[in-house]
C-alpha cells in the first residue's frame, strides 16, 4: 500500500511546480440534429498538438490551459470537424454541436483528418464498436447483434455456432463484465444463445476492453463490454423499425420538452412460433422472445442532468401445458450528472439488476416449478477531476447488494419437500482512484487502483468443505457479516507515441471476481446458475500484462497493430464429473478448484476511409486449466481454447444507394473429448475416456455475404432493405459430434456430426420517418 | 433434473432442426490399450448372482468385447468370502453368497498381475405398489405416447436411492434411470419416468423392474447420463482400478399394461 501511495504522490509533484495562471475550458459535445451526446469525441489545440481531451461518457469535456490563444478542434469519427478560436483569459465555456457527414460516398472526398485514436489512446486491448457497421455486417437470420460484432475482434472467440456468447483472452463466458447503462446483465443471450438481448436500435455506443480496464470497471477477469442506450432526440420525434425473418422492432425517440428532456421506447418480438403453429408436431408448443429498451433523460439545469434507463426481456419457452421455462433480465439505471465546476465532474448512479427462471411442470395433478434468481442493488458515485491539460482523475466508490437464491424446488408439499435454500446476500464493493498523467509529449501514464472487498451477509448456514467432505459449517444470522475479502487491484497502462503514426504500449492489470456462473452444459443454458464468493469459494483472481505495437499508416487509412498478452488466473471453479449443480443439497459440496494460464498475440490490419474498409484479425493463442480432480490434476486445453482465430471483413460501397458487405471467418476447432475405446454395461455402449480435451473439432470456416439498399429518400420516410446469406458455401461445421451405436447395424458404433446452419438467408426491411 | 434441461435444450433443437443437418464422418481417435470392465450384481431375490469381466476395444472396432478369462474373482460379505466359478468366459457365478438387505458387499478380483476391488452395500428394500401413466406432452397428440409415474412410499430416512429399468413388449430400455429422495424425502413418490429410450402406446405392456440402490452406484449412473450434455469422463465409480459397476441392490418387478 506504501507504495501505491509513494507513486501517487510522486505524479501529483509535477504538476505542481508547473503552476501558473490558467483557465479551464470545459462543455459538452452533442449531434446537432438529434442532441445525442457524443462519447469519446477528441478535443484539441491546434497550436499545441500533444495536447488533447476526450468527451466522457456523458459528452463532457474540460481542458485547461495557460492563458493565451488557440484554436480548439473537436472531431468525431463520422462528423464533420469544428474549430473555434478562443483567447483564453477566464474560463470558458464551448458547447459543440457536430454535423454528421452526408452520404458515405462523400467520405472518399472530405479530405482526411487525423484519425490516429487506436495510436494515441493509452488504454490497452480496447476496441469501440462502430454501431453503423453492425447494421450492414452479415448476421444468422439478418438479425444485427453488438455480440457478435464484436467476435470479428482480436482477441474474442465465439462461444459456438450462432451464439453470441463470447470469450475474451481464454476468460470464460461469466469473466465478461456485460453492461448495460452501467448495470450488469446476468444472461445475455436470448433462446440458449443464438441471440443477445441487445437490441442495436436502442444502443448508441458499446465498447470492450480486453482485461486491461481503467480502475473504474471491475469484477469481472477477463474482459468489460459496456454498452450505452441512445439517449433519445431531445429536437425532432423519430419512429425506426425493423421486419425481419424472425423478428420485428419498432423505437420511437424523440423530446417530451423542446431541448429540455426526451425519451427513447425501442422493442422487439420474435415470431419463431408462429412457425411452429403452422406444423402438426409443434402447434401446441411456445417458442419466443422479446425485450423492451427505454430511457427518458431531463435537464435540470444547464450543470445537472437526470437520466433514467431500463431494460426487460424474456424468453419463454413451452411443450403444451405440461413443461414451460421462462427466463429474463430486468435493469434499471438512475442517474444524475453534475458540473460541478469547470474542473469536476461527478456522476451518482443508483442501478438495479435482475435475472430469474422459472420452470414449470404440471401434469396428472402433479405441479410443481423451479426457480433461480439474482437480484442487485448497486449504489455509485464517481468524480472526474480534470486537473490540468496533462492529468486528470477519476475517483469513485461502489457498494453492491447481491441476493443470489440459487435454483430451488417449489411444489405441493404432499408431492415435494419445499428445500430450505433461502436467497443469500452479500455486499460487494469498491473504491479505486485513477489518474491519466502525460508525463511528456511522448510518454503518457494511466495508472489506479481499485481496492475491491466482498462481505457475506449472513441469514444463511455456510458449510465448509475440505475435498467435498463437511467439516465445519458457520451459521451466520441475517444481516451479520461473515467473511470478507478484500483485493487490491492496481491497474497500470504506459503508452509511448513514437510519431504521430506510431506507438507503443505496455499494461499490467490484476482483477478479481466475486460472482462464478456455475454451467455444467457444453452450451449455454438459461439454467447455468451464479454462485457468491463463500467460506469455499475465494475471489478469483487475474493478473494480466500485456505489450503492443500501433502503427497508422498512408494518413491514417489503414491501421495495423498487434498486441501481445500472458494471463494467470488463481482459484478457478469448477466442479465434479456428473455433478447436480440443480438439486444437490449444497452445490459447494460439489465444486474444485484450480488454476489458469493463457497466453496469445492478436493481430489487427484495417482500412478505415474509402469505398472499401473492413479488417483482418489474427489471434495465435493457448488457454489452459489446471484443476485439482479432474485430467489426473494436469493441465489440459480449456473448452474456449483455439490455437488460430481468423476474422476477415469487408465492406464495400457500390454507389450512394447500395452496399456491399462480408465476413470470413477460420478458427481451431474446439478442443473437446473423444472417446479412447469403448465397452458394454447391461447392453448399452459406454465409451471410455483419457485425457480430457485432448480431441479437436474440425477446423470451423464460414463465409457470409450481404447487400444493403437505401431507399430512395423520401420527405419524411426512407426505407432499406438488408439481404443476405450465412454460411454461403454451405460448410458442415461440426456443432456437436456424437458417439453412438450404428442403427442399421449394432455391432457396429459411429461418429455422427451435427452442423447447424447452412446457406441462411435472410431478408430484413427497415424504415425510419 | 437433467432430464428437464434435456427437454428444454430440446424444445430449440427442434426448433432449429429444420436447419440442422445430421452425417456420419470419419474421425481419428488416439486408442488407448485394452482396460478391464466389470460388471456385477447380487439382488435381494435368489441367487446365483454373477460378475463378468471384458475388455474395451478400440472405438473402430465391432461391438465384441473379449471376455476376461481365468481371473481370481471372490466377493465376501463381511462373514464368508466365496470364489466364484467361470461358468463361460469371462462369466463368473456365486454358489454359497445369499443376497441380504444392509449387507456390505466386497468384490476382489486378481488377473494378470492387477487387483481390481469394489464395495457395495445393499439398502434396504420399499415396495413399489403401482404404476400409472400420463400422456406425453413431447409426442404428437394424434397418436399419443404414454409415460409411466411408479408409485412408492419414499421411507422417512433420507438417503434412498432408486434405479428403474423398462422393458416394452420386447424391446429393452437401456437407458440409466435412476433417482434419489432429495426433493421427496418421506413423501409418496409420483414422478413420470421421462425415458428416451422407448416409447409406449396404449396397449403395450411395460415390465418395470425397480431397485433400491446405495449412493455411489446413483452417482455412477448420473455421471453416464451427464456424459451426453457435459464434458465427458469416465464415471466414478465404486470399481477400483477397472471400468464398469458392483451393484447390490433390492429388487422387484411389476407388469402391467399401458393405458
Amino acid at each position: 500500500m506504501k507504495y501505491y501511495i509513494f507513486l501517487f504522490v510522486s505524479m501529483l509533484m509535477p504538476v505542481i511546480i508547473f503552476a501558473q495562471e490558467k483557465y479551464t475550458i470545459s462543455g459538452t459535445a452533442k449531434d446537432k440534429n438529434s442532441g445525442e451526446e457524443l462519447i469519446g469525441a477528441s478535443v484539441r489545440v491546434a497550436e499545441l498538438p500533444t495536447i488533447g481531451v476526450r468527451t466522457n461518457e456523458y459528452g463532457f469535456y474540460s481542458l485547461t490551459l495557460p492563458k493565451g490563444t488557440y484554436t480548439i478542434k473537436v472531431s468525431y469519427v463520422g462528423y464533420e470537424e469544428q474549430s473555434q478560436v478562443l483567447n483564453l483569459q477566464q474560463n470558458s465555456k464551448i458547447n459543440w454541436n457536430l454535423t454528421k457527414k452526408g452520404k458515405e460516398i462523400k467520405e472518399v472526398k472530405i479530405s482526411s483528418k487525423k484519425l490516429n485514436e487506436n495510436v494515441t489512446q493509452t488504454t490497452m486491448g480496447l476496441e469501440k464498436i462502430n454501431m453503423s457497421e453492425i447494421a450492414k455486417l452479415p448476421v444468422l437470420l439478418g438479425e444485427k447483434d453488438v455480440l457478435k460484432t464484436i467476435q470479428l475482434l482480436p482477441g474474442v472467440k465465439s462461444a459456438g455456432e450462432g451464439n453470441s456468447g463470447f470469450f475474451v483472452r481464454g476468460g470464460s463466458a461469466d469473466q465478461n463484465l456485460i453492461l448495460l447503462d452501467e448495470a450488469p446483465v446476468y444472461n445475455a443471450s436470448h433462446l440458449l444463445g443464438f441471440f443477445s438481448t441487445f437490441n442495436s436500435d436502442a444502443i448508441k455506443d458499446a465498447m470492450l476492453i480486453k482485461g486491461n480496464s481503467p480502475a473504474q470497471y471491475g469484477g469481472r477477469l477477463a474482459s468489460v463490454l459496456d454498452i450505452k442506450m441512445n439517449e433519445g432526440n431531445d429536437k425532432n420525434y423519430h419512429v425506426n423499425g425493423g421486419l425481419g425473418l424472425i423478428s420485428s422492432r419498432l423505437s420511437i425517440e424523440g423530446p417530451i420538452q423542446q431541448e429540455k428532456s426526451s425519451f427513447l421506447i425501442a422493442g422487439r418480438r420474435t415470431y419463431a412460433d408462429v412457425f411452429l403453429k403452422a406444423s402438426d408436431k409443434f402447434k401446441d408448443n411456445t417458442l419466443y422472445f422479446y425485450d423492451f429498451n427505454a430511457k427518458a433523460n431531463y435537464r435540470i439545469n444547464k450543470n445537472n442532468r437526470l437520466f433514467l434507463s431500463g431494460y426487460l426481456g424474456r424468453d419463454v419457452l413451452g411443450f403444451g401445458n405440461q413443461f414451460g421455462i421462462d427466463w429474463g433480465n430486468k435493469t434499471a439505471t438512475l442517474r444524475w450528472n453534475s458540473i460541478l465546476s469547470p474542473k469536476w465532474f461527478s456522476n451518482t448512479s443508483l442501478i438495479y439488476s435482475d435475472y430469474n427462471y422459472k420452470i414449470q411442470i404440471q401434469g396428472n395433478g402433479i405441479k410443481f416449478n423451479i426457480n433461480s434468481e439474482i437480484q442487485d442493488w448497486n449504489v455509485k458515485q464517481e468524480f472526474q477531476y480534470y486537473r490540468s491539460a496533462k492529468s486528470s482523475w477519476r475517483l469513485g466508490i461502489n457498494a453492491i447488494r447481491h441476493k443470489l437464491t440459487p435454483s430451488r424446488f417449489e411444489g405441493d408439499s404432499e408431492i415435494f419437500n419445499t428445500q430450505p435454500k433461502v436467497g443469500r446476500i452479500s455486499l460487494e464493493s469498491a473504491i479505486y482512484a485513477a489518474n491519466t498523467y502525460n508525463v511528456s509529449d511522448k510518454l503518457t501514464l494511466d495508472y489506479g487502483i481499485r481496492v475491491s472487498g466482498f462481505s457475506i451477509l449472513g441469514g444463511d448456514t455456510y458449510r465448509i468443505y475440505n475435498q467435498g467432505v463437511l467439516t465445519d459449517s458457520v451459521v451466520l444470522a441475517s444481516g451479520k457479516f461473515g467473511k470478507t475479502y478484500i483485493n487490491p487491484e492496481p491497474r497500470l497502462s504506459v503508452k509511448y507515441q513514437i510519431n504521430n503514426e506510431s506507438s507503443f504500449k505496455a499494461a499490467y492489470s490484476r482483477n478479481t471476481q466475486h460472482l462464478h456462473l456455475l454451467s455444467n452444459s457444453t452450451t449455454t443454458s438459461p439454467t447455468d446458475a451464479w454462485i457468491g464468493n463463500s467460506y469455499n469459494i475465494k475471489p478469483e483472481i487475474a493478473d494480466q500484462v500485456s505489450a503492443g505495437y500501433f502503427r497508422n499508416f498512408a494518413d491514417n487509412t489503414y491501421e495495423f497493430s498487434v498486441e501481445t498478452y500472458y494471463k494467470q488466473m488463481q482459484r478457478q471453479v469448477d466442479y465434479k464429473n456428473g455433478a447436480e449443480i440443480e438439486t444437490a443439497p449444497d452445490v459447494e459440496s460439489e465444486l474444485l478448484f484450480g488454476i489458469g494460464r493463457a497466453y496469445g498475440i492478436e493481430f489487427l490490419i484495417k482500412k478505415t476511409k474509402g469505398k472499401f474498409t473492413g479488417w483482418l484479425s489474427y489471434t495465435l493463442s493457448r488457454t489452459e486449466r489446471k484443476i485439482e480432480g479432474i485430467n489426473q490434476n494436469n493441465w489440459y486445453a480449456a473448452k474456449q481454447d483455439r490455437t488460430h482465430d481468423l476474422s476477415i471483413v469487408g465492406m464495400y460501397q457500390v454507389n450512394s444507394k447500395w452496399s456491399i458487405a462480408s465476413n470470413f471467418i477460420l478458427y481451431t476447432g474446439n478442443a473437446v473429448t473423444f472417446p479412447t475405446g469403448k465397452y458394454q454395461i447391461q447392453g448399452a455402449t459406454q465409451f471410455a475416456y483419457a485425457n480430457r480435451n485432448a480431441n479437436r473439432f474440425p477446423t470451423y470456416h464460414r463465409l457470409d455475404v450481404s447487400a444493403n439498399y437505401e431507399g430512395k429518400k423520401h420527405k419524411k420516410w426512407q426505407g432499406s432493405w438488408n439481404i443476405g446469406v450465412y454460411n454461403a458455401y454451405g460448410r458442415q461445421n461440426a456443432y456437436t459430434i456424437n458417439f453412438q451405436d450404428n442403427p442399421n447395424n449394432p455391432t457396429q458404433t459411429q461418429a455422427v456430426k451435427v452442423s447447424l446452419f447452412r446457406w441462411v438467408p435472410s431478408i430484413t426491411y427497415n424504415f425510419k420517418f | 433434473m437433467n432430464a428437464i434441461r434435456k427437454y428444454s435444450l430440446g424444445i430449440i433443437c427442434m426448433a432449429i432442426s429444420f436447419v440442422s443437418c445430421e452425417k456420419v464422418i470419419d474421425i481419428n481417435l488416439n486408442d488407448q490399450d485394452p482396460q478391464i470392465v466389470v460388471e456385477g450384481n447380487i439382488t435381494n431375490q435368489a441367487g446365483p448372482y454373477t460378475v463378468s469381466l471384458t475388455k474395451t476395444v478400440n472405438f473402430s472396432s465391432s461391438n465384441e468385447f473379449p471376455p476376461v478369462q481365468q481371473a481370481i474373482v471372490k466377493i465376501s460379505d463381511g462373514t464368508i468370502t466365496e470364489q466364484l466359478t467361470e461358468v463361460s468366459p469371462g462369466l463368473y457365478q456365486t454358489q454359497q453368497i445369499v443376497g441380504t438387505e444392509g449387507k456390505t458387499y466386497v468384490l476382489l478380483i486378481e488377473t494378470g498381475g492387477k487387483t481390481i476391488t469394489a464395495q457395495s452395500t445393499m439398502p434396504a428394500a420399499v415396495n413399489l405398489d403401482s404404476i400409472t401413466f400420463i400422456q406425453s406432452a413431447f409426442a404428437s397428440q394424434t397418436n399419443p405416447e404414454y409415460i409411466p409415474i411408479p408409485h412408492f412410499k419414499d421411507p422417512a430416512t433420507p438417503g434412498n436411492f432408486y434405479r428403474f429399468k423398462q422393458r416394452v413388449n420386447d424391446t429393452i430400455d437401456k437407458s440409466f434411470l435412476v433417482d434419489s429422495d432429495v426433493l421427496i424425502n418421506g413423501l409418496a413418490y409420483q414422478r413420470p419416468i421421462f425415458s428416451q429410450g422407448v416409447s409406449m402406446r396404449a396397449g403395450d405392456s411395460l415390465h418395470l423392474e425397480f431397485q433400491c440402490i446405495d449412493k455411489p452406484l446413483y452417482t455412477y449412473f448420473t455421471a453416464i447420463n451427464a456424459n451426453a450434455s457435459t464434458t465427458p469422463a469416465n464415471p466414478t465409480s465404486n470399481v477400483v482400478g477397472a471400468l464398469g459397476f458392483f451393484s447390490a441392490h433390492t429388487t422387484q418387478l411389476m407388469h402391467v399394461k399401458v393405458e
